[in-house]
């Protein structure tokens, strides 16, 4: 039996209907994370798992019985839901914000037991909300408010958490703790959360279910829905999709438009130990088509280089530039319209790069200035291009408007 | 905010009985009891003053204790007891009482006035089962215009009949007995019903959403409550006419003291606002025409409140 099945809902306000048709079901002790662009109706998905929406058709079942046949407080007990901060009217201090979350369990007339006591003063501390606990929630900032909200519902015991967008409001290091103590209350505990950050997601996330426009389009583990195409699809933003070197799950980074604009002007870049990857950027976002090399393999560069799907020279790692790499380089520089130099460690492998260039016809630029490792030789080239017409450039603001 | 705001209760407590006290021996003939017969003080202090003394500390609690739980309910420090044309509602009961039965049960016609005008103003605000506050809220404005401008017209044709119903309008003592303190025992036992839902009304006040997390039947609690102190209000008024400014601005002032916890809000609200009846009463009465008791409430709470306004801007 699932923890929540969700059962064909057809949701919406008034007129407007938000969600069609959709079913999930999630099982228990489960850390499902609701992805998707705004609008989609994640939110509204999450209420309706909640008493405070109910669906126009279809039903949502907890633990095989329906939302309507739990008692309030019952339910309460069960379902903890966290919504995005709100303001809070009244100045509450935090402990007794904190203190409500045990109002489920607690009698009309009846104080809090001992136990309710240490149930709320674990869960300050388990949200680091401790030391706020005599301030006033209103005197809080954003983060810590979100952070005292979770704290609250947390206090409630519940098996099942909801929670709307937790790691808004928060820093980068609260954002990581709150996921990391949300991932750490499973699977004694299921959690549904909606997320925003693909890369927080695809790290803490069981599984993921992206929606758009009220359906849900795919779900499964990060690795199977956080595909390029997937993420395209929904988000209509290109992605490059790689593994994340210490935890292996998927993990994001937008093109940022590199691949939009294929120019016509074009640019040959030679470079090393990452001084490129800036450069091949910072042309292609202004409509050049660069190209790249000789690289070593084990550069960065060089995977940026590949990434980026850019016309380039690769040796393997630390071999020489050999004379077959030179003449396709040549070749590469023949069909440019300049050429940048930027700074880089140069030693007896790589001098070639920079030999090439004393007989090139095209214009040259150099941006930084090289490493010597080949005992005074490669200064001595460089000061040989200077003098046969090259222009060093400060900076890359400097250099694009000389290129331009 | 204070430190320890439980404290608070038996200091008011003390100030409301020394205040009453006091107002017992304060009056026009303050000086001249001494030459009273036994039977002529027995009669002043037993029979007149002290019903009117204790009239007063009940229904400034109940202003109170309504004023306190409309702004829990509405979120909002700006809510009063008056919100759901309460007072509209039972000036006009008491005016229609006036003007066409020369003032026959008049506090019962003002009672049905004010808590009818609230029923009004909840059904008219349902939709679909559910009441939102906003709603609530514009509806009881809408509703108290309404009723506001049937008593205009009542007025208008009242003839000699004017200075009584205004007198209504803005509130007093002087004809309260033991049998309105009697009434005002309900007020009393309302506010129990209030003070033991306090716990949910501090869950209330988070927002309704939160509410219904936290395992609280809102629509259900929200119905009770306004219920209740539609009920305290409309007993008030039918007792003392339409006084203003007590359940606005006393919870304003104690929740500044003791935080928004109801359990202490609630009742310390309550000792604070008999405390300003008796004192306000005390005064109206010590004058050489005595004055309807709202409008020293007015003159003294509206610039006060004007004050709290500008010194800080969230309470």
């Amino acid at each position: 039996m699932s923890c929540i099945d969700v059962r064909g809902i057809t949701v919406g306000y008034g007129e407007h209907t938000v969600i069609r048709d959709l079913s999930l079901s999630v099982e228990r002790g489960e850390f499902v994370g609701i992805l998707g662009p705004n609008g989609c109706g994640k939110t509204t998905l999450l209420r309706s798992m909640t008493r405070i929406l109910k669906p126009d058709t279809g039903t949502v079942l907890i633990e095989g019985k329906e939302l309507d046949s739990y008692d309030a407080r019952e339910f309460a007990k069960f379902v903890g839901c966290v919504n995005q901060a709100t303001d809070t009217a009244f100045s509450f201090q935090v402990k007794d914000i904190v203190m409500m979350g045990r109002h489920p369990y607690a009698g009309r007339l009846k104080p809090l037991t001992e136990e309710d006591l240490k149930i709320v003063d674990e869960a300050m501390r388990f949200t680091q909300v401790n030391h706020l606990k005599d301030r006033l929630i209103t005197e809080l900032s954003g983060g810590e408010r979100q952070r005292v909200l979770i704290s609250k519902t947390i206090a409630q015991q519940p098996k099942i958490l909801l929670l709307d967008e937790p790691t808004n409001h928060l820093d980068v290091c609260h954002q990581i703790e709150i996921l990391q103590m949300l991932k750490s209350l499973t699977p004694e505990i299921t959690v549904v959360c909606v997320l925003h950050d693909l890369n927080l997601a695809s790290t803490f996330c069981d599984r993921l279910v992206l929606m758009n426009k009220g359906c849900i389009k795919a779900t499964g583990t990060p690795a199977e829905v956080l595909t390029p195409k997937m993420v395209y699809d929904i988000f209509s933003v290109r992605m490059i999709v790689s593994s994340h070197p210490l935890t292996g799950r998927p993990y994001l980074v937008p093109e940022y438009g590199v691949f939009s604009n294929p120019g016509s002007k074009r640019i040959h870049v030679i470079s090393g130990g990452g001084s490129g990857t800036e450069l091949f950027y910072a042309f292609a976002l202004r409509g050049f088509a660069v190209s790249a090399g000789v690289l070593s393999l084990n550069d960065s560069d060089a995977a940026a280089a590949q990434t980026l799907g850019i016309r380039g020279v690769f040796e393997p790692p630390f071999a020489a530039v050999s004379s077959g790499s030179a003449s396709k380089m040549r070749d590469l520089i023949d069909d440019s319209d300049a050429v940048v130099l930027a700074g880089m460690p140069v030693g007896p492998g790589n001098l070639e790069n920079l030999s090439v260039l004393l007989d090139v016809k095209k214009p040259v630029y150099i941006l930084g200035s090289v490493t010597d490792f080949a005992g005074g030789r490669a200064k001595t080239l460089c000061d040989e291009l200077v003098q046969r017409g090259a222009r060093a450039a400060g900076s890359l603001p400097e250099l694009m408007k000389m290129i331009q | 905010m204070l430190k320890h705001p439980a404290a608070l209760l038996p200091i008011l407590l003390i100030i409301l009985t020394a205040a009453a006290g006091l107002s017992l021996f304060i009056g026009v003939s303050g000086t001249e009891l001494f030459s009273y017969t036994p039977e002529m003080i027995h009669k002043l202090l037993i029979d007149v003053r002290l019903p009117r003394i204790l009239g007063a500390a009940i229904v400034g609690a109940g202003l109170a204790a309504a004023g306190c739980t409309m702004q829990g309910i509405f979120r909002n420090p700006m809510a009063d007891p008056y919100l759901l044309g309460t007072s509209a509602g039972g000036s006009l009961g008491a005016a229609f009482s006036i003007v066409t039965l020369g003032g026959f049960l008049q506090p019962v016609f003002a009672f049905i006035g004010s808590l009818g005008s609230t029923v009004l103003v909840y059904f008219a605000s349902r939709r679909n089962g559910r009441v939102a506050v906003e709603t609530l809220l514009l509806t009881g404005i809408a509703v108290s215009l309404l009723l506001s401008a049937i008593l205009s017209f009542l007025i208008y044709s009242a003839g000699s009949n004017i200075k009584q119903i205004m007198f209504f309008t803005m509130g007093g003592f002087w004809n309260v007995y033991w049998s309105d303190v009697l009434l005002g025992l309900f007020i009393l036992a309302a506010a129990l019903v209030l003070f033991i839902f306090s716990r949910d009304l501090n869950v209330l006040s988070l927002g309704e959403e939160e509410a219904v997390h936290l395992g609280i039947s809102t629509e259900r609690t929200k119905r009770i409550l306004l219920l209740i102190s539609a009920f305290i209000t409309a007993i008030a008024v039918s007792i003392a006419g339409c006084i203003g400014f007590v359940g606005l601005i006393i919870p304003h002032i104690i929740r500044l003291l003791t935080g928004p916890d109801h359990r202490i809000l609630l009742p310390a609200s309550m000792l604070a606002g008999a405390i300003l009846l008796v004192l306000a009463d005390t005064l109206s009465r010590s004058l050489p025409t005595e004055l309807p008791v709202g409008i020293i409430t007015a003159v003294l709470g509206a610039p006060f409140f004007i004050y709290l306004l500008r010194r800080r801007t969230k309470v």
